[in-house]
């Protein structure tokens, strides 16, 4: 589907009478002197790129590094003086403290009065909205640039350093910014959002049931509640800035189901992403690898936001989002509980493990992660796991030793018929499905999971309006994890892309869903735990209240990709009611 | 006690534009260049009640606060996230410039940077972190739980709710029971030196 430019729509009778003036002003000007942009020829592909480098990586076209001069002589140069870093890649700008850093795309740059070039920075809603000044040309944008004085002659903020860019290089750096952001990213048109959901191959109908029921109701729900240009839908649950200037859009979501050996799902991607361009992934599934769709996004560029997967790709890349670091976050956590045990510091930790991509993984996270604490790893690889396989790499152990099993939930089943060791044993929270995992009796009585969750109390507190919402519309909780990482996912993206007005670029997505994440939570838990104070329900005011998710906290920072960052160890018990072993460790 | 220096304006940057254009519109530009050039910055005194808490540096001891402030000289504070964009780099640039002004007139030097964004910086980052900006041995960086970190930004009156809402601030003190003095906004690393030196009464 084709994408259009952003249309430009009047909007301030005071803002024509100012562009009318402004005009006027500009024909006076231009008749004195003719700005240099008068004469800019089209700028090439050759320039633009130049523009790039400066304004991205902080590389001058002579491959020098960029200086910058900030206030009190403190010095930039190279990546750490690249526009980027403050103006963010996609140009809109960020906010920290007090200070705001203003879009300085092209749209915002150059626009005329009445463009509709806005955008919201700051969720909480207190900080502008409104980007309105008189139109920079690329005399006044070098003026701000090199001396640190904006079109109407004042002071910029100390942070903004100055550059001493010459000519080329400034119409460089123009060219770049006039092109910057000014085009919607494929996948979004005036009317439709298109998102697709990517389920990899080998899972249980019943979770695919699971995740595409909860999405398909929510982006349902959130039509509902959509009033498009076009008309259609209710005006309520919506943002009042969106509401206003009409940047609503339908949602689609399309299921891209993958099949076969990892290895092809590129070309699957690909074709999936040729027959629709989606603006990006929301949520999606993999019991396996999950490195085929991180590399696809990542040479799409198109935005992964928070797949529940188990073993996300270490590498971090600017397009995806995960929850945590999944399996090899319990490794490092467990690791940390396991060398903090002073006398009690076992010498040994046998690891268990079905001898696939998942298994393979999370043992060699393991065992990275207690490398140098004096406690010597023994891997047992199972290629079948069956319960010989599994007696066999049980057995042998004494009790000052640590057994981790590192077993999925069809996999614990096969323990029934097994007495425990008397080591101490140690499961995935994440893996075996929490405490609900189906345990068997005489191994709950000793297990401790590493538990990358919320503790209850506290969950049940956070979740309150998530569980309201299942019961609402008749769904069971059959995978708490699954659906309620999907449910924060969906509504995350909602509250975000409604922040981000018209401005629907897929790298301002992921900056703003890196700055706002933390707070956004934040606000959104405390308003839910004042609405069930207000309701009479079950709440624990005063306590601070940090998260709506199965995590006690989620939180991202500019170039962050993993959101939850700890684990708690957990006994399990007999009636299988959870006992904290630990405090929440971050490794 | 509040005190404003020559030059001085508010922190808040949005107001600091307009006082500064303001005054410079009504005096000569060689009066303001001040207030321009440092963007100002305001200097309090206060009296800090520090928790007894245990910090993480980041060559991974862990130790605690109190004592990793009282080492008997002046101290210089300041609070920062490593994948901060805007403000850190900005402190610890000034903080980098302070550390080699001290080295250059052999004086002692005792700095010290808590994380306020304490699950992501672990001493790894942090050790990278102080490499980026050329720390030398007095100059220590710190992180430890979320809580723990709240509870010491609290205590400097400095915890803001969220780490991307934080202000530009360093704290430094003569010697332990002596007041803080905070110096909010944007100095030049010329009037933290000044501010030191008063501090310190040279």
């Amino acid at each position: 589907m084709k994408t259009k430019p952003p249309r430009v729509r009047r909007v301030y009778r005071s803002n024509l009478i100012e562009s009318k003036l402004a005009l006027c002003g500009w024909l006076v000007l231009a008749s004195l002197v003719l700005p240099d942009w008068v004469h800019a020829a089209t700028p090439t592909t050759d320039e633009i790129e130049r523009g790039r480098r400066i304004y991205q990586e902080g590389i001058l076209p002579s491959g020098a590094p960029l200086h910058g001069m900030r206030s009190g002589k403190v010095e930039v140069k190279g990546p750490q003086a690249a526009c980027a870093n403050c103006h963010r890649p996609s140009g809109m700008g960020s906010v920290e403290g007090g200070i705001q850093v203003p879009p300085i795309s092209g749209k915002f740059l150059y626009a005329q009065a009445g463009d509709m070039a806005l955008a919201a920075m700051d969720l909480r809603g207190e900080k502008r909205m409104n980007q309105a000044h008189a139109p920079y040309t690329d005399d006044t944008l070098a003026q701000a640039i090199r001396l640190g004085i904006n079109n109407s002659g004042r002071s910029m903020n100390p942070v903004m350093p100055h550059y001493a860019l010459d000519k080329p290089e400034m119409q460089a750096l123009a060219a770049y910014l006039r092109q910057l952001s000014s085009q919607w990213s494929p996948g979004a048109t005036a009317d439709t959002l298109h998102f697709a959901t990517v389920i990899a191959p080998g899972i249980s109908p019943e979770r695919r049931k699971t995740l595409v029921d909860m999405l398909t109701l929510m982006f349902k729900q959130k039509n509902a509640n959509t009033v498009t240009r076009s008309g259609g839908g209710r005006r309520h649950m919506v943002s009042a800035a969106e509401m206003v200037l009409g940047t609503e859009r339908r949602w689609q979501l399309h299921v891209w189901e993958l099949q076969g050996a990892p290895e092809t799902w590129a070309a699957q991607l690909h074709d999936d992403y040729q027959r629709e361009p989606v603006f990006a992934l929301i949520s999606g599934l993999s019991e396996t690898t999950w490195a085929p769709v991180h590399e696809f996004c990542n040479q799409a560029q198109v935005p992964c936001l928070f797949p529940s997967v188990p073993l996300p790709p270490a590498t971090e890349s600017f397009y995806s989002v995960y929850f945590s670091r999944g399996v090899a976050l319990e490794a490092g956590v467990l690791a940390r509980y396991l060398s903090g045990q002073g006398a009690q510091k076992p010498q040994r930790v046998v690891q268990v493990y079905h001898d696939d991509w998942m298994g393979r993984g999370a043992a060699q996270a393991l065992k990275q992660a207690v490398a140098g604490s004096g406690i010597t790893v023994e891997d047992r690889c199972l290629p079948d796991v069956n319960p010989q396989s599994l007696q066999q790499a049980t057995k042998n152990m004494t009790g000052a030793e640590v057994l981790m099993l590192w077993l999925r939930p069809a996999e614990l089943a096969l323990l029934e018929k097994l007495a425990p060791p008397s080591a101490s044993v140690y499961f995935s929270g994440e893996l075996t499905g929490e405490e609900r995992g189906p345990f068997p009796v005489a191994w709950k009585k000793h297990a401790k999971l590493v538990y990358p969750y919320d503790l209850p109390g506290q969950r049940e507190d956070n979740m309150a309006n998530f569980r309201a919402w299942l019961t609402m519309r008749g769904l069971a909780v059959v995978d708490e994890p699954l659906q309620a990482e999907a449910f924060f996912a969906v509504n995350f993206l909602t509250d975000t892309v409604a922040g981000m007005l018209d401005n629907l670029y897929r790298d301002y997505l992921l900056e703003t869903t890196e700055s706002m994440l933390s707070k956004a939570e934040g606000m959104k838990s405390e308003q839910q735990a004042r609405d069930r104070e207000m309701l009479g329900k079950p709440h624990s005011l005063p306590t601070q209240h940090a998260s709506t998710t199965i995590y006690p906290h989620l939180g991202l920072g500019p170039g962050q990709r993993f959101a939850s960052k700890g684990a708690y160890i957990v006994r399990l018990g007999e009636d299988g009611k959870l006992t904290a072993e630990s405090g929440w460790i971050v490794p | 006690m509040k005190n404003t220096l020559p030059g001085q304006t508010n922190p808040c940057p949005c107001l600091l534009g307009f006082a500064a254009v303001f005054i410079c519109a009504a005096l000569a530009a060689g009066l303001c260049s001040a207030a321009q050039e440092g963007g100002g910055f305001t200097r309090t005194e206060a009296v800090y009640s520090l928790p007894e808490v245990t910090l993480v540096r980041q060559d991974g001891a862990s130790v605690s606060l109190s004592r990793e402030l009282d080492d008997g000289h002046p101290v210089m504070v300041s609070f920062i996230f490593t994948s901060c964009a805007v403000i850190c780099p900005m402190l610890s640039h000034l903080m980098s410039q302070v550390q080699q002004k001290l080295a250059k007139g052999g004086e002692k030097r005792h700095m010290v940077s808590i994380s306020i964004d304490p699950e992501q910086d672990t001493p790894a980052r942090l050790l990278e972190y102080a490499k980026k900006f050329r720390a030398g041995s007095g100059w220590q960086f710190y992180t430890g739980t979320a809580q723990t970190s709240i509870d010491v930004q609290k205590a400097f009156n400095a915890y803001r709710g969220d780490k991307d809402n934080h202000a530009p601030l360093i704290f430094m003190r003569a010697s332990p029971g002596k007041p803080w003095v905070r110096i909010e906004g944007f100095a030049t690393s010329d009037d933290l030196l000044h501010e030191y030196r008063r501090m310190i009464g040279q």
